[in-house]
């Protein structure tokens, strides 16, 4: 039998990242196929070559036989293969009818738009979920006024509408309630029966064995195996993720005090739920699981991002409020994220103004000289063995690694009690992580504490005392000592 | 429940629903309490004669306002308006003169008009897509190219065009002046591509540009169509103005474009795109005008009058964006 869509030696590279080294793929005609795999192993980037809303840079598709050439998403969808994404593409001021059919073909008189027999396919499409929809939904209601599931809902019928052949679900049943996820899957096993493929990218093992009849796994680019879903078993496809683990070397147990600077007592806030955690004086500790489940919110409400919190923030004896960064900084909190182009650096600035910035609104210096700053920025710059010209260089001029030590550098500056980093390491060459992993544990020796989260499963557990593992804004687990592995790591964050 | 069935049919409407669906019912509103207010201080304004000679004089002002709201439903801006004006206005007044006021001649000058605003238009549309320039700035350095070439055409105020002109625009047909029937053309034009789900997708490219792209919207020959639209319509303000001046300008129509766009954003159009409707632009340019009259009729201090008219006009932006703000939050 030829499968209805297979990709063979699917390769592609984003920068210096080989996302995707061995892709290949087999989907059969009415089949509930999984794609599964560890963080950023290349399951999206997989789903989006096929509907090339990116580009392969080598490898073959074939689809009923077939090469399949195509050069957008709108075309994969003529082509009758349709992919719902984790990022919403609905357009907010229009009505879920005018979102539904929004780039489809009009299909009244003369090439006009068919109002009314579009209004009686969108309301038996919104029939389907009716059980689980606000009574006041219509095809007129204007997207804005919808809740984020009910967002994800008509995202799903806008693709079901068009009655693709092969139906891509990439994590579609993360923002949904557990009804509502069920009365997907029954649409999704009807259109299996009917003879529509859907391959489903998702996280939770449950969903998996519930529906699924084969899943591929994928690890670090490579499609590793495709296990029939009726006879494999959880621990099987755990390990087909995580591989045989390298040498799994040891972190060197540090010596961590008993005392306790950061108390976190149940707290709660948008994508937080009861979260409960100790951070001791001059530990590390680690946020992981799989993304998005939280840990980037919990590390902005402890800055001061989130305006309602509930639950109560203990740092040294002291309730803190988290009203805004700037209090934050004030009570010797700091933050460094991944994203230093939109949170960390001041492109063009030098690195003198990059690093001294902090410092200056903390100190609530008013009159500076430039010389004082200067001899105050060096000794802190020659700590992270920083390479530089001079410090009036501009900092878009430094290497991602270097821009990123700039920013600790900055928060050294205020001497803060506690980092919280998430994802620091992003587009940071290895030499540098290497330099930035041994200057934490410098730090931690100091008496600072670390709150961290990487998207990168392996630094996290070499580089933590211990790791907190999240799943849907809980704390799941807690790994220590022995207990610091990937596998147990993916056993609890999906189960 | 019991309670409901005693009101009066009136209350019973969802006026919130009401307003949702149609977002220029907010510009009939004030449109007609300007009105009344105007009424009170002068009777004479609401007498039917008096409003047709009004919405004449306005209309350069509606048309201008109509075509930007293509426009800025797309999340674009078009700055070249006002010289834009200049531009056809100068070429349809020296066509005119050249076939010397024959009827040929007109019909000519008017069609080479109608093409060259259209034309204007498609190439603003054209740099921003092509060459993917920003909207404000690209529209201003075309907006001085007009200019340069209003000027090149007609270097001074002047020309003469047949009274036939003015007659045409201040005349009736069938008791109606035929300012309303251009103005209905307008309206069903704008039908016309709403039912061909033009507008859904210029919306859909002002909204979320990666989401219309996605789901397969041809985003850059829609803001092209906009530009295009705009141009049209900036023509036939044009025609307008020089149905009121009977000469020709290379100086005519400036300022349009920030009125055009005032009158827009108080019609409840988003400046930052996809939402609004041309119809509830026109509203928001007869608002405008009204204001003015209203600060004449009031004989309020001259001195005084620019800015009451701004005050005013600010009074109208917040009502709205007020009141838009209070439909998008969802009664629970």
């Amino acid at each position: 039998m030829v499968p209805l869509l297979e990709l063979r030696g699917v390769t592609k590279r984003f920068g210096g990242v080989q996302a995707l080294s061995q892709g290949d793929f087999v989907l059969n005609k009415g089949e509930i196929h999984f794609l599964v795999g560890a963080n950023g192993c290349g399951k999206s980037t997989l789903s989006k070559i096929i509907v090339c809303a990116l580009e392969k840079d080598s490898g073959e598709i074939f689809y009923k036989g077939k090469a399949l050439n195509l050069s957008s998403p709108a075309e994969a969808r003529r082509a009758g293969i349709a992919v719902v994404f984790q990022e919403l593409s609905l357009i907010p001021d229009l009505t879920v009818q005018e979102n539904m059919f929004l780039g489809s073909k009009n299909q009244g008189m003369l090439g006009f738009v068919d109002s009314k027999s579009q209004k009686k396919m969108c309301e038996k499409a919104l029939a389907r979920f009716k059980a689980v929809l606000s009574k006041d939904i219509c095809p007129e209601t204007p997207v804005t006024r919808l809740s984020t599931d009910e967002r994800q809902i008509i995202e799903i019928l806008k693709v079901l509408i068009r009655e693709p052949e092969v139906l891509i679900l990439d994590e579609a049943t993360s923002s949904l309630h557990t009804t509502q996820v069920e009365i997907l899957f029954n649409i999704v096993r009807e259109l299996r029966d009917e003879g529509c493929s859907i391959i489903l990218i998702s996280h939770k093992m449950k969903e998996l064995f519930e529906i699924g009849d084969r899943a591929t796994i994928i690890r670090n680019g490579e499609t590793v195996a495709t296990v029939d879903l009726k006879s494999a078993t959880h621990d099987e496809i755990v390990t087909h993720m995580v591989g045989e683990e390298l040498s799994s070397s040891k972190n060197e147990e540090r010596e961590i005090s008993e005392n306790v600077l950061l108390d976190v007592r149940n707290l709660s806030a948008h994508g937080l739920k009861d979260i409960n955690f100790t951070l001791n004086r001059g530990e590390i500790l680690g946020l992981s699981g799989l993304q998005g489940q939280g840990q980037s919110e919990l590390l902005l409400t402890l800055f001061g991002n989130s305006s309602d919190f509930r639950g109560e923030v203990v740092l040294d004896n002291k309730s803190l409020g988290l009203k805004s960064p700037g209090h934050c900084v004030r009570d010797g909190l700091s933050y460094i994220s991944g994203d230093r182009k939109k949170y960390g650096v001041f492109q063009i600035r030098s690195i003198l103004e990059n690093t001294a910035l902090a410092y200056i609104r903390k100190k609530r210096v008013h009159l500076f000289s430039r010389k004082k700053l200067k001899i105050s920025v060096l000794p802190i710059l020659e700590r992270l063995s920083l390479v530089y010209d001079s410090l009036d260089q501009s900092i878009s001029n430094l290497s991602g690694g270097n821009q990123q030590k700039v920013i600790i550098g900055r928060w050294l500056m205020t001497e803060p009690k506690i980092l919280l980093m998430d994802d620091p390491t992003k587009g940071v060459d290895i030499k540098t992580k290497e330099e930035l992993y041994t200057l934490m544990k410098e730090l931690c020796d100091a008496g600072v504490s670390i709150l961290w989260n990487s998207s990168e499963d392996q630094e996290i557990l070499k580089n933590t005392d211990r790791v907190l593992v999240l799943n849907e804004g809980r704390i799941v687990d807690e790994l220590r000592g022995d207990r610091l592995s990937e596998y147990e790591l993916y056993k609890a964050a999906m189960a | 429940m019991n309670t409901n069935s005693t009101k009066p049919r009136w209350l019973k409407i969802d006026w919130k629903e009401r307003f949702r669906k149609t977002p220029y019912l907010l510009g009939i509103v004030i449109v007609i309490l300007l009105m009344i207010l105007l009424g009170i201080r002068n009777p004479k304004y609401l007498r039917f004669m008096s409003l047709s000679v009004k919405l004449k004089s306005w209309m350069p002002l509606l048309f201008a306002a109509f075509g930007q709201t293509f426009v800025i439903l797309t999340g674009g801006i078009d700055l070249s308006q006002g010289t834009m004006i200049a531009l056809v206005n100068v070429i349809v007044v020296q066509l005119v003169m050249y076939f010397e006021g024959s009827v040929q001649g007109i019909i000519i000058a008017v069609s080479a008009g109608i093409l060259v605003g259209t034309a204007a238009g498609i190439i603003n549309g054209l740099l921003l897509t092509r060459l993917r320039l920003q909207a404000l700035i690209t529209t201003y350095a075309t907006g001085v190219i007009w200019k340069g070439l209003a000027l090149a055409v007609m270097g001074e105020p002047g020309g003469k065009v047949p009274m036939s002109f003015y007659h045409f625009f201040s005349g009736k047909f069938l008791y109606i002046p035929v300012a309303v029937y251009l103005l209905g053309f307008s309206i069903l034009l704008y039908f016309f591509l709403l039912k061909r789900g033009i507008i859904t997708e210029l919306k859909a490219v002002g909204g979320s540009t990666m989401a219309a792209f996605e789901s397969g919207v041809n985003v850059n020959s829609k803001k092209v169509m906009a530009y295009g639209i705009c141009g049209f319509f900036t023509a036939l303000a044009t025609l307008a103005i020089i149905g009121e001046t009977i000469s020709g300008s290379p100086l005519a129509g400036a300022g349009y474009e920030l009125e055009a766009i005032s009158s827009a954003a108080i019609g409840g159009a988003s400046l930052s795109g996809g939402f609004g409707s041309p119809i509830g632009s026109l509203f928001g340019g007869v608002i405008t005008r009204l204001i003015n009259d209203i600060i004449f009729f009031y004989g309020i201090d001259v001195k005084y009058q620019q800015l009451m008219q701004g005050v005013i006009i600010i009074l109208a932006l917040s009502f709205g964006s007020l009141l838009a703000k209070s439909l998008s939050r969802r009664d629970k």
